[in-house]
């Protein structure tokens, strides 16, 4: 039992990143490969504030994700402005360069051999009340005006400035909240892992909570919850194939991009109205029957 | 004189990461994306390579033909299945670049999960003896690596202005749609260029096997190292990228040298490059394109 209450605590904080990266690179199309490096501030300011200056674990994390606030505008202010690609080489140079100061900084972080003896604190239920607050946010903003300048700024920049959009202001807004999330993520698998070294949080990270986002769909936040769930945590239900569970998911990947390049769910988004509309679709059968049995309207 | 030896290293290692750079700069000019299934090339042709000179005991130029054809024909593969489709499709770049990092997850572990992640020593298949010129060393390896880049690129060269088909490749680089109208086999092309990038990628996984050993990961890290030379010299041209290359090694052997030492390396590459993409985020010689509206 305790074996699975891992894993969904595991499964869940990935959730969280991913969710980050659907806001800055489904919703509105930044490749960020630099999501990692944020986990890493987030992450060894969460452990180090705790483990050296005595900080209260929930005050620790949330101090990750101000590091990660404070850090992220001013990664931001240059590179938003760059063209697509190299807002990606940027932030993936950004991500290296954090992974290469925490190996630099042994004092600090213990460089590569890391550093051990973190407390547990977090445990399922505060994952999924994190993971339900998270996904709160996020379909509310994707459902608001944020959401909808987002999606035009995907779509066509030029087009989305010229109807008014700021949106050099926007890029930065949403690119500060998934760097955030993603410092939250950090934060709360520190806390899990009892361990923590600079070369996890590597630019491979990045690229697959990136690649999750495509794999579900990047116009449906419940595509990427979902992919989340189904390529995390499947895999670790193969465990004894550890190595090819990989190899199977990569093809998975490939497979979709390929053939159904608009990803798993589509347009598809849970709601309550998507709920309404498939339980009064079942029942429509039902009363069409009573309706043509009866003659009664 | 120290410098100087120091130098000779920077120059080998230069080209090397030129090597890859002008493999992944190729790709990148007719297909405009940034292909990172480039590292999984490497890889199986290293791996290839290493046992047809471990187990077939063959020597150095057959090892390196059976490496460079391996990469060839994986790179032709993997464009066939992975990126032909979306092509036609006329799918959004960063679906090539999706697709293109999930090969090179999938190649890399399916290497661990069926050969293993040791590290395989080379046999000793070129001569081991240094040159002493003066109070200079420079070893058998330094020689092979840089006259092994040297050729290539003269190839590379020859074929790209000399050829029918290298005139294609150009056009093609120049706008895919015109030069279909021209009567140009676009899909002849792009599997030639794949080819040519493959073999690439067999010569610098034979020579980064023979001087570092073969490992799973040999084919991701070199390939960051090029994909970094090829920006800064400019990713849209072959010249920017062998130039990015050799000032990538010339940065790194001054920090090795340095009071910072080897560990402050990655450090002082990536923050040069996030200040080159700052001020000039095309490259040293790379084309500015204009972001189409």
């Amino acid at each position: 039992m305790s074996y699975y209450m891992d894993l969904a605590t595991l499964v869940g904080i990935q959730v969280i990143a991913v969710v980050g990266v659907f806001a800055i690179s489904g919703l509105t199309g930044l490749m960020s490969l630099g999501q990692g490096g944020f986990m890493a501030i987030g992450a060894y300011t969460a452990v180090l504030t705790n483990m050296r200056l005595g900080v209260p674990w929930p005050l620790a994390i949330l101090l990750g994700m101000v590091a990660v606030c404070i850090v992220s505008p001013i990664v931001g202010y240059p590179s938003l402005r760059l063209r697509r690609d190299f807002f990606a080489i940027a932030t993936f140079g950004f991500g290296e360069a954090v992974t290469a100061l925490g190996r630099m900084f042994t004092q600090v972080t213990g460089g590569t051999m890391g550093l051990a003896g973190i407390p547990r604190f977090t445990n399922v239920w505060i994952v999924a009340f994190a993971v339900g607050a998270t996904i709160f946010m996020t379909a509310n903003l994707k459902n608001s005006r944020l959401g909808r300048n987002s999606l035009a700024i995907r779509s066509d920049e030029l087009s989305a400035e010229a109807a008014g959009i700021d949106v050099f202001g926007h890029k930065m807004k949403v690119f500060v909240y998934g760097a955030s999330l993603a410092g939250l993520a950090g934060g709360l698998q520190a806390f899990f892992i009892h361990y923590m070294d600079p070369m996890i949080f590597n630019v491979w990270t990045s690229v697959e909570q990136v690649v999750l986002v495509y794999f579900g769909g990047i116009n449906s936040l419940t595509g990427c919850v979902v992919s989340t769930l189904l390529l995390s945590a499947l895999p670790e239900a193969f465990r004894f194939a550890r190595l090819w569970r990989v190899v199977i998911y990569s093809v998975f990947v490939v497979v979709i991009l390929n053939l159904r390049p608009q990803g798993l769910l589509g347009d598809y988004e849970l709601s309550l109205a998507s709920i309404r509309g498939a339980l009064s679709n079942c029942c429509r059968s039902r009363r069409k029957r009573y309706t043509e049995s009866t003659g009664l309207e | 004189m120290y410098i100087l030896q120091q130098f000779i290293n920077a120059l080998t290692t230069g080209g090397v990461y030129a090597l890859i750079a002008v493999g992944f700069a190729i790709i990148y000019n007719i297909l405009r994306f940034s292909n990172w299934s480039y590292g999984a090339t490497i890889t199986v042709s290293s791996y290839a390579g290493y046992y047809v000179a471990s187990q077939l005991h063959f020597s150095f130029l057959p090892s390196l033909l059976v490496a460079m054809s391996t990469g060839g024909v994986l790179a032709v593969l993997i464009e066939l299945v992975a990126f032909r489709r979306i092509r036609k499709q006329k799918g959004p770049l960063i679906y090539f670049f999706v697709t293109s990092v999930s090969v090179s997850t999938g190649v890399q572990f399916l290497v661990l999960a069926t050969i293993g992640g040791y590290f395989y020593n080379w046999p000793q298949i070129i001569p081991g003896e240094a040159l002493h010129i003066g109070s200079l060393t420079v070893s058998t390896m330094n020689v092979l690596m840089g006259g092994a880049c040297l050729m290539a690129l003269l190839v590379l060269n020859f074929v790209l202005f000399r050829t029918r088909m290298g005139m294609a490749v150009r056009a093609a680089a120049c706008d895919l749609g015109v030069a279909a109208l021209m009567g140009v086999n676009i899909d002849q092309v792009i599997s030639f260029i794949f080819f040519v990038s493959g073999a690439m990628a067999g010569l610098v996984g034979t020579l980064v096997g023979i001087a570092y050993t073969t490992y799973p990961q040999l084919g991701l890290e070199s390939m960051i190292k090029g994909f970094v030379a090829a920006i800064i010299g400019g990713l849209g041209s072959i010249s920017g990228a062998v130039l990015g290359s050799m000032l990538l090694a010339l940065v790194e052997t001054a920090v090795i040298t340095s009071p910072l030492g080897a560990s402050a390396t990655p450090v002082v590459t990536f923050v040069l490059l996030l200040i080159l993409l700052f001020v000039r985020p095309t490259g040293i010689l790379g084309k500015s394109g204009s972001e189409k509206a």
